[in-house]
């Protein structure tokens, strides 16, 4: 079966979407990938779980990056485990929140964003 | 029904160079007492499972394969014999089907107090019971 899309690639091409606007969009994606990080965090200070940030690093009308994760200095010894100790377990946290439903999650997020800029701009 | 980190451990060990390497040194989770080098342990990170309305479709799992070593380039050979043997590797193992393995990353530490290195691979995989 084919869908003919083109109608719809055409509106997608109209919509001029400034820095700004992405940046509003991939912040919904941002919130999502921070309260996974910290829902799965394990807590004993709470120290690494508040210090999980979001640092916009690019802004463009095309690209949007946001580094998202931990600060404290022992934050990948959770992730990753020690290397001089085999059997301290590994608490991953950081990389769940990339794949699975996490990313799924996320991409809803941006999409959903997505689509109330394009209702908004197409009401007005 | 076996899991996926045992189905691994045991496709490793039929690799002969992986043999000769660890011998039978490769454990999950928890590494033996006094296990002589090189060794690794296999770790899950992240299992997903993605569905359709039939039902259960395919797992996608993150595993962790951390290789040490004290001897820096037998550390980064015996990890390179884990990562050549499970790249790109589809196929059925024991009663899983394994759609595709993906080598994503292999960071290098050294341990000062513990005086050896540490090899950290990660691995991908999608996979479904037969």
């Amino acid at each position: 079966m084919t869908v003919d899309d083109s109608s719809f690639q055409r509106s997608m091409k109209s919509i001029k979407l400034t820095a700004l606007d992405l940046m509003k969009i991939g912040k919904n994606g941002s919130a999502v990938v921070i309260n996974s990080q910290k829902e799965d965090v394990p807590r004993l200070t709470s120290a690494t779980g508040n210090s999980i940030q979001s640092h916009v690093a690019k802004v463009t009308p095309e690209q949007f990056v946001d580094e998202i994760g931990p600060e404290t200095e022992y934050a990948p010894v959770i992730e990753y485990g020690r290397a001089d100790m085999p059997n301290y377990p590994i608490q991953p946290y950081v990389r769940p929140s990339a794949v699975g439903s996490a990313a799924k999650d996320t991409i809803r997020a941006v999409g959903t964003a997505f689509g109330k800029l394009v209702e908004k701009r197409w009401r007005t | 029904m076996a899991d996926l980190e045992s189905n691994i451990r045991t496709f490793l060990l039929q690799d002969a160079n992986i043999e000769s390497s660890f011998d039978d040194r490769i454990f999950i989770d928890y590494v033996a007492d006094g296990a002589a080098y090189p060794f690794a342990k296999i770790s899950t990170v992240t299992e997903s499972t993605e569905y359709t309305m039939d039902g259960e479709a395919i797992r996608m799992t993150m595993l962790q394969i951390d290789v040490y070593d004290d001897d820096k380039s037998t550390c980064n050979a015996s990890a390179v014999y884990i990562r050549d043997k499970l790249s790109g590797y589809s196929g059925v193992l024991s009663d899983l089907v394994i759609g595709r393995i993906f080598m994503t990353n292999a960071r290098s530490e050294w341990a000062p107090e513990a005086r050896h290195f540490r090899r950290m691979l990660e691995a991908e995989i999608g996979w479904t019971y037969v």
